[in-house]
């Protein structure tokens, strides 16, 4: 039996219909039609000896930065795993505390043309693009190492890579980008000034400044000869294009066409500080169009729905959503997510007290040019769905929250079919982070149709994908126990500041 | 953003409603104000400019403002003063919060923290992405002041505002001809410091450039 899947997506590759789903370090593909499994890539695989390197066009040796292993997530109080110590490359030894010996995929996307699947890890701070087989499999085509946890990814129209990171750079880089000699491309790249042979001190002895700066300086001084700048260059195309001072929660790349017919490209960038920033694409992402401003929690997931590219739904730790029109940053509409679970849990008698985390926002197009929007939020067992119309406008009684029967990891949408295949956490209890033992039929996976009315029918298909799910003999050679895998399923609600002194550190 | 408290002699009268309007925007801005010297020499030389003092230390924030409040009731009769304010907030975080697009005409840069270690420089007031919210809020033509003991961070100043597109670097003489930058250069309470310790000052000036033409 195999553990959920955290991360879900659907795929069609020439006439392959697959289904990508991540259990922790491991990336399986699915017969979308068949339920039976395809492949299976894993970053247990990537360190065994040998063997299956054939696909690794980039081999693994440039192993991975041994600096900072944390957490996938920082909720503390669900992760209570076992600690698995590993060597960091200064000797100290750290905690790896997701409880597992290989990085968890963090973030899965596809090309439009389905051929390639892009994958991301904290962990291991790597960018993979993986190659889909004519069979429906993946191999690793390329892997590049970011100097920073990675921590949004999304792809342009013209197939660039968009990624952000904990520290709120974006970078962008081609898709199919290749190991280079020397990072030719550095537009707004940090360059240190060049640092002569024997030190020099950052500041003279009359510099003035505080006690702490002094120490520092004092310290610089019994240095005899600087290090080598320590921010290795990297080894592959790439730019830093914008950057926020703040955790980078979410991107989105957006074409519009405007009035006089001509495309502009944007970018839109979320963060935990509670802004949403509107930039020019590449080459011009230096110049920020706008700001919209409204959220009064981090904000965790922007969406952009494909016949509306004009409006913006976002959600994070308010109990609301807002829709916005995001080119001049006003508010079109706004959607208690609170009072409609409220209304909900009348009919069940059920009420719900932990604050909304908002962990996925999708959207599937009907044939009438308007939509439906999809919500999920953390550790709740059912999706909030509301209409929304051709002006950007929220459909008032087509807004509902459907309850499932587990809480919801991922949403893949498929299009073509008007169909969603929800991903369920069938380890915990739902509505809870709590520890439920699986039965052997629970349901990975359920399929829900949209109606012509606007609310979601669960279809009996698809079964077959739960059936090869529970059935495999395959288990992960790692953990299984349910704490761990807390951490690698909710991840939102520990970006919530906590105390009047979030940004303390910074009064120093 | 209300401002109608920190300006409160230039609250508009004609309207109602909350937050109260002012009848005019800020448009001066001291990022890192410390302890508000720039502030009280620049108020009676941009007599009808609103400027803002921004300091991140809570505590050094508050005495700019109880200072301000002082020297106001002090001018009672010539009524100055009423022009500067000071408010405390991370701006490398919240400047967006503050001002609308094109909103401001100065910011002023003045001996921010160095931050020495290599490591640090991400939290340097200055980077190559952050010039972009300063060019956000700063309207085209408007000036950015620098100015700092350090040499080292004045190269770096220098390099990332010259590396954004948006911002071009004030010749010598521009320099020279701008009054702000002689109040920058003796009035701070850091440029004293430097001045008693006869250490030099490290000056340089931005402006930010139109934007350029959307690439379609």
């Amino acid at each position: 039996m195999l553990t959920p899947f955290q991360k879900l997506l659907y795929n069609g590759f020439g006439s392959r219909k697959v289904l990508v789903a991540a259990s922790g370090p491991c990336l399986r593909t699915f017969d979308y039609s068949s339920g039976h499994i395809i492949s299976r890539w894993s970053y247990l695989d990537l360190d065994a000896p040998a063997g299956n390197k054939s696909s690794d066009l980039h081999d693994e040796d440039d192993a991975p930065p041994r600096k900072k292993h944390k957490i996938d997530s920082g909720n503390a109080s669900d992760s209570v795993s076992t600690e698995i110590l590993i060597e960091n490359g200064s000797g100290r030894q750290k905690p790896r505390r997701n409880g597992f010996a290989a990085p968890c995929i963090t973030h899965l996307t596809a090309t439009a043309d389905g051929r390639h699947v892009v994958i991301i890890s904290g962990e291991d701070k790597a960018i993979r693009v993986l190659e889909m087989t004519e069979e429906g499999g993946l191999h690793q085509f390329s892997k590049r190492v970011l100097p920073k946890r990675p921590s949004a990814l999304t792809l342009t129209p013209e197939d660039q890579i968009l990624c952000a990171d904990k520290f709120g750079d974006v970078y962008s880089m081609p898709l199919l980008g290749q190991t280079i000699e020397k990072a030719s491309n550095v537009d707004m790249q940090d360059q240190e000034p060049p640092i002569d042979e024997l030190f020099k001190p950052a500041a003279t002895s009359k510099t003035v400044h505080t006690k702490h700066n002094l120490r520092i300086l004092e310290l610089q001084q019994k240095q005899k000869k600087t290090k080598k700048a320590s921010t290795t260059e990297l080894q592959f195309e790439h730019n830093l294009i914008l950057g926020h001072v703040s955790l980078l929660t979410d991107i989105a790349s957006v074409r519009l066409q405007t009035p006089e017919g001509r495309s502009r490209t944007y970018i839109l960038t979320s963060d935990r500080d509670e802004h949403i920033r509107v930039s020019r694409s590449v080459p011009q992402a230096h110049i920020i169009e706008n700001f919209c401003l409204g959220h009064e929690q981090f904000v965790n997931k922007i969406h952009v729905p494909s016949w509306q590219p004009g409006t913006l739904i976002s959600g994070g730790g308010d109990d609301y959503l807002l829709v916005w029109d995001w080119r001049t940053g006003t508010i079109r509409d706004k959607l208690d997510l609170k009072s409609l679970l409220a209304q909900s849990q009348t009919n069940t008698g059920e009420t719900t007290t932990f604050p909304i985390s908002v962990s996925g926002i999708w959207s599937v197009e009907t044939m009438s040019g308007s939509g439906s929007i999809i919500i999920a939020c953390e550790k709740m067992n059912g999706l909030f769905t509301f209409a929304l119309s051709s002006e950007g406008q929220i459909i008032i009684g087509q807004s509902i929250f459907k309850q499932l029967s587990h809480n919801v990891l991922d949403v893949a949408i498929v299009q073509h079919e008007q169909r969603i295949v929800v991903s369920l956490d069938i380890m915990h209890r739902p509505g809870s982070g709590e520890i439920t033992a699986a039965h052997d039929h629970s349901s990975f996976v359920v399929v829900l149709h949209l109606q012509s009315d606007g609310t979601w029918e669960e279809m009996k298909e698809l079964i077959a994908v739960n059936t090869h799910a529970q059935q495999t003999k395959e288990v992960l050679t790692e953990s299984l126990d349910p704490t761990v895998w807390s951490g690698v399923f909710y991840n939102a609600e520990h970006l919530r500041k906590r105390g009047p002194l979030a940004d303390a550190e910074e009064e120093l | 953003m209300d401002w109608s408290t920190y300006y409160p002699k230039f609250v508009d009268s004609t309207t109602t409603g909350t937050p109260r309007q002012l009848v005019k925007d800020v448009t001066v801005a001291d990022i890192g104000c410390g302890f508000g010297g720039l502030l009280m020499a620049l108020s009676p030389l941009m007599p009808e400019e609103l400027i803002i003092g921004m300091e991140i230390r809570l505590r050094v924030a508050e005495f700019v403002q109880q200072k301000i409040s002082a020297l106001r009731v002090q001018h009672k009769d010539d009524g100055l003063y009423q022009n500067i304010a000071c408010l405390r907030a991370n701006t490398m975080k919240f400047l967006p919060n503050f001002f609308k697009k094109s909103q401001l005409s100065k910011i002023f840069l003045c001996f921010p923290d160095p931050h020495f270690k290599a490591r640090k420089h991400k939290a340097r007031i200055v980077s190559t992405t952050l010039n972009s919210e300063y060019a956000f809020v700063v309207k085209p033509g408007g000036i950015i002041y620098t100015i700092t003991d350090v040499e080292d961070l004045h190269v770096w100043m220098v390099q990332h505002f010259e590396k954004h597109p948006t911002f071009e670097r004030l010749s010598k003489e521009e320099e020279d001809s701008d009054p702000s930058v002689k109040v920058m250069a003796i009035e701070t309470e850091e440029g004293k410091k430097v001045e008693r310790n006869e250490g030099q000052k490290f000056i340089a000036c931005f402006k930010r450039l139109e934007d350029e033409p959307w690439i379609e």
